[in-house]
């Protein structure tokens, strides 16, 4: 019995590592399409500085997840040898880009929720998850404040600005509940990660609403769907991102810079 | 067996620039965070400055050359990554500051409660930020995410020059 325990508490432990790795690398990766083709100079360098930020992070996660499986995948397994039904990722993370509004809305509530899950993994019981956390939080406050701020001016700006960001809204919104459903990973690893399904929405929404309110935009209403990229169940967008990603390590397998 | 002392090694690894900030060195950054040595090895601990920094990888290898060189074949080298705590601009000294200015970078500048206020509340215009040319006060950020993770650009408006800034972090 203990050691089926035990394969248990691995097995989630790994899990609840790939989920933080792989959002934070899809994440990445669907900034970095903005690389060239931002609507202004300088915001083609924040979002590829941000997209590097996310993709260190995944990095240092993966060597996590690497070391927790006993060196049998390494880092670069993990993100260019697995199929999208390996991929345990929010959905939120693996949505097209749409127009720059859309980008801005959608990456607001994502680093928003990054920032909880950091502050909130400072307190865990694993030594590997706080110092990856202590490390990001610095960088994902810097994120928050960047689309938070684009937000802000887009949602309180002109009849069209504000438009869009209600268009990015309505689409982006409905995929943030999958943060906060009753998650059976989460409940298995309580003593380890003293982290709460509504702690982490309460701390999330508490922040959202005071951009919101300066966006002069009304909180939109939860609905009921629920998504589950952490399980592996994703929309048809994961697997195209996987394909470009992936495409050199599949056609010339082991081939190296 | 090794006859370094931690001194010496630091001495070398003062050689060791960041590639993409050449005016300062990996011990200016306050990136080695610990140094272990005893007959047979020397192991340096290094913390990255920003998770994807693309310098660190090459940071960490020319750090165990320069060593190893100094050592010879009979001592193991080893470089380990630590996150934590994580990396702070709080950790340069002042000498490190100066050469960032001298090299046309505005240092950070050390005021712990910036970034408590959020970003839409937060003077836009850069005031305690000095310009690394002619030293006035009177700049703007132009964009918080500069050329590399670690800076911001910001604009003079007395000599209307555009320079780079270390962001607080």
């Amino acid at each position: 019995m203990t050691i089926a325990r035990e394969e248990t508490y691995d097995a989630h432990l790994l899990s609840f590592v790939l989920r933080l790795a792989d959002s934070a690398l899809i994440a990445s990766q669907r900034m970095a399409e903005w690389c060239g083709v931002a609507p202004m100079l300088e915001e083609d360098i924040a979002l590829s500085n941000v997209a590097l930020d996310l993709l260190g992070q995944s990095r240092h996660l993966f060597t996590y997840a690497s070391d927790l499986e006993g060196g049998s995948r390494s880092e670069d397994d993990f993100a260019f040898l697995r199929d999208p039904h390996e991929y345990l990722n929010y959905i939120i993370a693996e949505l097209p880009n749409g127009d720059f509004a859309q980008s801005c809305t959608k990456s607001f509530l994502f680093s928003s929720f990054a920032k909880t899950v950091w502050s909130s993994l400072l307190d865990a019981n694993d030594s590997r998850l706080r110092d990856i956390a202590a490390k990001s939080l610095k960088e994902t406050n810097y994120h928050v404040e960047h689309f938070s701020s684009w937000f802000i001016r887009l949602g309180d700006g002109t009849d069209t600005s504000r438009q869009k960001i209600l268009e990015g809204l309505d689409y982006v919104w409905p995929y943030t509940n999958e943060f906060f459903d009753d998650d059976s990973i989460l409940i298995s690893l309580e003593g380890v990660l003293k982290m709460k399904t509504n702690t982490l929405w309460t701390k999330w929404i508490e922040g959202v609403t005071n951009v919101f309110a300066s966006a002069r935009i009304d909180l939109p209403s939860t609905p009921d769907f629920i998504c589950s990229g952490k399980y592996g169940i994703h929309s048809e967008h994961l697997g195209h991102i996987l394909a470009e990603m992936q495409y050199l390590q599949r056609a010339y397998p082991g081939g190296r810079w | 067996m090794t006859t370094l002392t931690k001194g010496e090694i630091i001495e070398l690894l003062e050689g060791v620039p960041d590639p993409e900030l050449p005016a300062v060195s990996v011990v200016d950054l306050a990136m080695i965070r610990d140094i272990y040595i005893d007959q047979h090895l020397v192991s340096v601990s290094i913390t990255p400055t920003y998770s994807g920094c693309p310098a660190t990888e090459t940071i960490i290898k020319e750090v165990e050359a320069v060593i190893r060189n100094a050592v010879g074949p009979d001592v193991d080298v080893t470089v380990k990554m630590v996150l934590f705590p994580p990396w702070t601009t709080s950790w340069l000294s002042a000498s490190a500051c100066a050469k960032l200015a001298r090299f046309g970078i505005a240092p950070p500048v050390k005021h712990e409660s910036k970034l408590e206020l959020p970003y839409h509340r937060r003077a836009r215009d850069g005031s305690a930020i000095r310009c690394p040319r002619c030293s006035s006060t009177s700049t703007t950020e132009l964009s918080r995410f500069g050329s590399t993770s670690c800076k911001a650009l910001y604009r003079c408006n007395i000599c209307i020059e555009t320079f780079e800034h270390m962001k607080d972090f």
